[in-house]
Parts: C-alpha cells; structure tokens; sequence
C-alpha cells in the first residue's frame, strides 16, 4: 500500500487551499484541514466566518472556486453523487415535509439508502433517536421547532452514515434538548461514523468534538484538539482560546 | 420502490395534503363552479316559467280583443285584467297585485291597425332589481307581441290581399347559406359550420391554459415550497442523481396538476351547462364534411399538448428556482407564464392564417399557441402544420428542460435568487 492510499483509507475529509467566493465576496480564503475516519471535527467561529460555506462544500451543494475537497476519497467536484452515498447532511436551518407524518418522512429518508426489512429498521432507529415516538405519527406541521430539529438529527443520523456533516446541530433547541442531541451524536461518533460539525457555540463544539478547527473572515486561525489549543493559548475554553487567535491573528 | 418513485409518491403525497391546493384548486372548482351554474339556471327557469301579466284595455275594440285572446291563447302567459283606467293607478295595482310587466292597449288600437296607421301599445316593467329574472321577463314580453304582431300583419294581409302569402309580403328577401369547406358544398350557412367549429376549438385553448397555468402554478409551488421550508438542501444532499429529483418532482407536479385541471374543467362545463338549452338536431355532422379528427389527430393533438405542459412544466421549475418562497414564485410563474399563454385566445376567434403576418408569427413563436394551432389543424387534417409545431415544441421543450436539469446540477439551484422589491440579500457565509 502506498502512501496516497494509506492517506484515503485513513482520511474521511481532505480539504486543501479551498476558495470560495460568491461574486466579488470572498467567503473561503483558500483553507486547508484533514478528518480522520471516527472523529468529530468541529469548525466553530462566529457567525459569517465561513463555516456554512465550508460545510456546504463538502456536501456537494455548492462549487468550488479553487482548491480540491475529497471525502473518503472521492473529488466532490469530479465524484459528487459518489460523495453524497457517503453522507448526511443536516442544515442549520433545515424543515421537515409539513404535510408529511415525522414516520412517514423518515420512511421517505430511509428509501433513498436501504430497501425493503432495513427500511423499517432504519425508521426504527430514527424514531428511537428523536425520542418522539407518541407523536411520530402525527403531521411535522404539528411539530414543535424542538421537536422538529430532534427528527432532523434522526434523520441524519438513523442512517449511520460514514460522515455526518452537521451545521449547528442543536439551533433552535432549549438546554435540555441540546444536551440530549450532543449525546446522541457523541454515541453516534462511538459507532465508528465521521462527523463534521460547526457551531457557534463553541462550548459545545469543546465537548463534543475531538479536534476543531477556529475560522474567522474565511481562513482558519489555528487548529488542534480542544486540551492542546487551551494549552497553546494559555485559555480556561475555546472561547479564550478563539478571541487569543483573532487577536494574534 | 425506484429512488424517482420515492420522490414522485412524496410529492403528490405533499402537494395534495396541502390545504390550500385541495381545497382552492380541486374542491372549490368542483363544487363552487357547478353551484353558481345551478343558481343561474334556476334564475333562468324562473324567468322562463309562465308570466304573468297584466292587460288594461283603453280600446276594447275587435283588434284589441283579438290581442288578449292572442295572449290569452299562449301557454306561457297568465293573463291579469286590471281594472285601472290609468297608468298611476295602474302601476299601484300592478304592484299589489305582484306582477312584473303590464300592457296598455290605447284607444284607436283598433282603428289604427285597420287604417294601417301605426297602432301602439305601452309596455310597463316593474323593476325591483336588476336580476337576469327581471331582464328575460320583459324580453319574453316582447317576443310574445311580436309573435301575435306578426299573427295580426298577417291577419291584416290576408284580409287586404286575398291570395298573396303573407310570409312573401312581410320578408320579401330571404337568403340561402351555402359553404365551401376543402371544396365540398354544403348547404348550411357559415356561421352554422363556425359554431360548430369553434364549440372544438375553443374548449382546446381554454383547457389548454388551464392546464398550464395549474401545472405551472403547481410547480412554482412545489419548488418554492422546497425552499420555504428549508427542505431543498437536504434533498439535494441525498444519494440520487439531480436528474431524478427534477424528474420526480415534475412528475408529481404534473399528476396532481392534471387531477387539478380535470376538476375544473368538470366544474366549468357543468357551470356551462347552466347556458345550454335545447337547440334541436343539428342538420350537419362534422364527419360528413371532414371535419371531424381522426385518432391520427387526436394523438398528434396529444403530442402536442403533452410537450406544452412539459415546457410549462420545465420553464415554472426554472423560474422557482430563483425565488425564496411560494408567494414570489406564484408571481413570477404567473407575469412570465401568461403573456406566453394567453395570446393563444385570439385563435378562438380567428384562424392563424387569417392573421396580420406579424402577429401570425408572434403566435408560432410562442409555443403553448402550438396545441390550439393544432387543434384545429387537425380538424382541416393539416397535418403538416401540427407536425411542424409538435418539433418546435419539442425543441423548446428540450431547451427548457436542459437549462432546467443544468441549474438542477449546479449551486445555482441553491444561490440564484430573484429579490421582489427588497435590496438583494447578501450571501450567506
């Protein structure tokens, strides 16, 4: 085995000097990070550094200017339908089907993975994350936002993909539902899956994931694992450690 | 279940448990449309039924006798005598007594129709509102006297003129219609073979822009709604090609749309039926001048307003795209979709190549003009002009829906935006 594909095998995510701009605005200045297989990588910075774009990107949903993304090998510019078999992607401001049923849109989910007995197993799994199994029958319309959000992360989780990209996981859910999401992707990480998550929350970000990346103004200021970043910048928590970087940026 | 099947089922599903589209584009046709027509043909039969009507005789005379018993003879009248000697207090008495239109036959009736001077009678319509009741009650008034007019013209001639036909005297003139249809001579008038024409052609083009404008609006709205609930990005992150959502989200569009236009044109035609009354036989079929459309026909017909719906289709999708939600969307759908449909109408009234040349190739340019074209066509089985039209369709159907599968297959899905009347938002980071 070579080095290149002892690289593929072991790398989830390769992102290398990827720009990008929306007209004449500069959204990504050519930035460059690596995720290994099983870990959680956060990208965590304010709002409007960049990390929407970033992981819209590695969904395949929008082009790159410049630059390469692969995921598990895979060119989301030259593969993107190859790419998109090994994710799941849960927007920040994602909706479910309102006229649907929570069941009935995890069984539309389900179809576009699995067949036949593993669809309703998979809808199984889903229900049991978004622990909303008295209301799961009833249309999303009545769903609350917390409710809603909750069968979101099912729905990207139930699937057990190989790499979970998710957007401000917990947006929109009061304390209690946000602990009970942060460990149900924590559980899903234990299971061998990837997950690439970005928040602004990075206190969040700081327990969940095993390293992070800090972005701002599109580039990325520094990178490591929580312990190693608070120790570099002498900080009590990755908001410590974010403001020391924009200042020593 | 295919991935395309996946997403046709989620979208019908989606569209017809949506409210507003069952009830304002399914429910509302059926029942609303063959309501108002059941309310006009009632208004109608109310006024068709028996008169009633109130005679003061100023004359009482041998011809003014004569016009009540006329009057009296005829099975829609209800004559009421009234016994005022003037208009006031006629028009108290025809009040209390309810009656709607009331005659005066003058003194002199008599003598003047005798002398052929000219003898009048007065007519009085007590309107209490401006009812399609009150309108044909005093229409109906009027055919009568004119009916027992022409009996005492005749009366009066037959008297005057032993051995003359009355009918000669009172039209001297009468004309025959004869048309030449794909040189066959017909012996009915043009207007006849028009009406009958146009009863075809006109349902194609009003059917037509239904269906366009509803699959249109359908899929502006099926679109949009993607983008209004934030649910487009997901979909488009799923493992299933782009082309597949396009085409299963056309496809449910279309079905729904198509369960859509059938309940309104049920609805409309039963609202239509309110107006038709008993016209007789007609003396001529359209098979017998060749006319009539062979299954031929009826398939290119088919072609050709498959392919129209397909371009309305392909073309409201594009349009969707570059709006944020339904309401912009519905908006942009209609201001773009109607200028390419609505010019079409003018063929109802006018055969294309009877056109002003400019205006004659505006309509071939635009293509939802092709079906109603052909819908005629077909009928004169000029099948040549159907053909031609079914290959520009097709040519712009296969534009649109390149464009539609390219925008499909890029971030432009997700970035072109169209702002109505807002500063342009600045990109998401």
């Amino acid at each position: 085995m070579n080095e290149i594909e002892k690289g593929i095998r072991m790398t989830a995510i390769e992102v290398e000097n990827l720009v990008k701009n929306y007209g004449s605005i500069e959204a990504l200045r050519g930035i460059s990070f690596a995720v290994g297989e099983g870990e959680i990588f956060g990208l965590i910075g304010p709002n409007g550094a960049g990390k929407t774009t970033a992981l819209r990107v590695v969904s395949t949903l929008l082009e790159i200017t410049s630059g390469t993304v692969k995921v598990f090998g895979f060119d989301v510019k030259e593969d993107p339908e190859e790419v998109r078999k090994k994710i799941s992607y849960l927007p920040e401001e994602a909706g479910a089907y309102k006229n649907l049923s929570g069941k009935e849109y995890l069984n539309f989910m389900a179809q576009f993975y699995t067949e036949g007995r593993n669809v309703r197993e998979m809808i199984e799994t889903g229900i049991l994350i978004s622990g909303l199994e008295d209301r799961i029958s009833d249309k999303v319309n009545t769903y609350s936002k917390g409710m809603t959000r909750k069968l979101l992360v099912a729905r990207a989780l139930m699937m057990e993909p190989p790499l979970a990209i998710l957007d401000e996981p917990t947006s929109g859910l009061d304390v209690i539902n946000s602990q009970e999401v942060r460990k149900i992707i924590k559980g899903f990480a234990r299971k061998g899956s990837t997950v690439l998550l970005s928040s602004h929350n990075m206190l969040e970000v700081e327990f969940l994931s095993d390293r992070v990346a800090l972005i701002g103004e599109g580039q990325i200021l520094d990178s490591g694992s929580p312990a190693e970043l608070k120790e570099r910048y002498t900080a009590q928590n990755l908001e410590e450690v974010f403001m020391e970087a924009v200042a020593h940026g | 279940m295919g991935k395309l099947t996946t997403i046709l089922i989620k979208e019908m599903k989606d569209l017809l448990r949506d409210p507003k589209i069952v009830i304002g584009m399914i429910v509302v046709p059926l029942v609303m449309f063959p309501a108002m027509g059941a309310m006009f043909r009632t208004g109608i039969e109310s006024a068709e039924g028996e008169i009633q009507l109130g005679v003061i005789d100023l004359d009482n005379q041998e011809f003014s006798k004569a016009f009540i018993t006329a009057l009296q003879n005829n099975p829609s009248v209800k004559l009421a005598d009234l016994e005022s000697q003037d208009t006031e207090d006629a028009i108290r008495e025809a009040e209390s007594a309810e009656l709607k239109v009331f005659i005066v036959i003058p003194e002199g009736f008599t003598s003047d129709i005798e002398d052929v001077a000219g003898a009048e009678i007065e007519g009085y319509a007590l309107v209490k509102g401006l009812g399609m009741s009150e309108v044909i009650s005093t229409a109906r008034v009027d055919e009568i006297i004119q009916r027992i007019n022409r009996q005492l013209s005749e009366a009066v001639i037959e008297d005057q003129m032993p051995g003359v036909d009355p009918g000669n005297v009172i039209n001297p003139i009468t004309s025959r219609g004869y048309t030449i249809v794909q040189g066959k001579k017909v012996n009915v008038p043009p207007a006849l073979i028009a009406g009958l024409i146009s009863s075809q052609s006109f349902i194609v083009p009003v059917v037509l822009m239904v269906m366009i404008l509803f699959v249109a609006q359908m899929a502006a709205t099926s679109m949009a709604t993607e983008k209004e609930n934030k649910t487009l990005e997901t979909l488009l992150t799923l493992p299933v090609s782009r082309l597949s959502i396009l085409a299963g989200k056309m496809g449910g569009t279309a079905v729904v749309s198509l369960i859509a236009a059938v309940a309104y044109i049920i609805g409309f035609s039963y609202y239509m039926s309110a107006f038709q009354f008993d016209s007789g036989e007609l003396p001529i079929n359209l098979e017998e001048i060749g006319l009539s459309i062979t299954p031929v026909g009826f398939i290119l017909l088919g072609i050709s307003i498959f392919m129209a719906v397909l371009a309305a289709l392909s073309l409201a999708m594009i349009l969707a795209v570059f709006t944020q939600d339904v309401r912009s969307a519905q908006s942009l759908v209609s201001f773009t979709i109607m200028p390419l449909v609505f010019p079409a109408m003018i063929l109802v009234f006018a055969d294309i190549n009877s056109l002003p040349t400019a205006l004659k190739y505006v309509l071939l340019v635009l293509p939802f003009s092709h079906p109603t074209i052909a819908a005629s066509a077909v009928a004169l089985k000029d099948y040549g002009l159907v053909l031609g039209g079914i290959a520009y369709l097709a040519v712009f159907t296969l534009v649109v829906l390149y464009i539609a599968a390219r925008m499909f297959s890029t971030e432009r899905v997700i970035t072109a935006k169209i702002t109505f009347g807002r500063k342009k938002a600045k990109p998401e980071r």
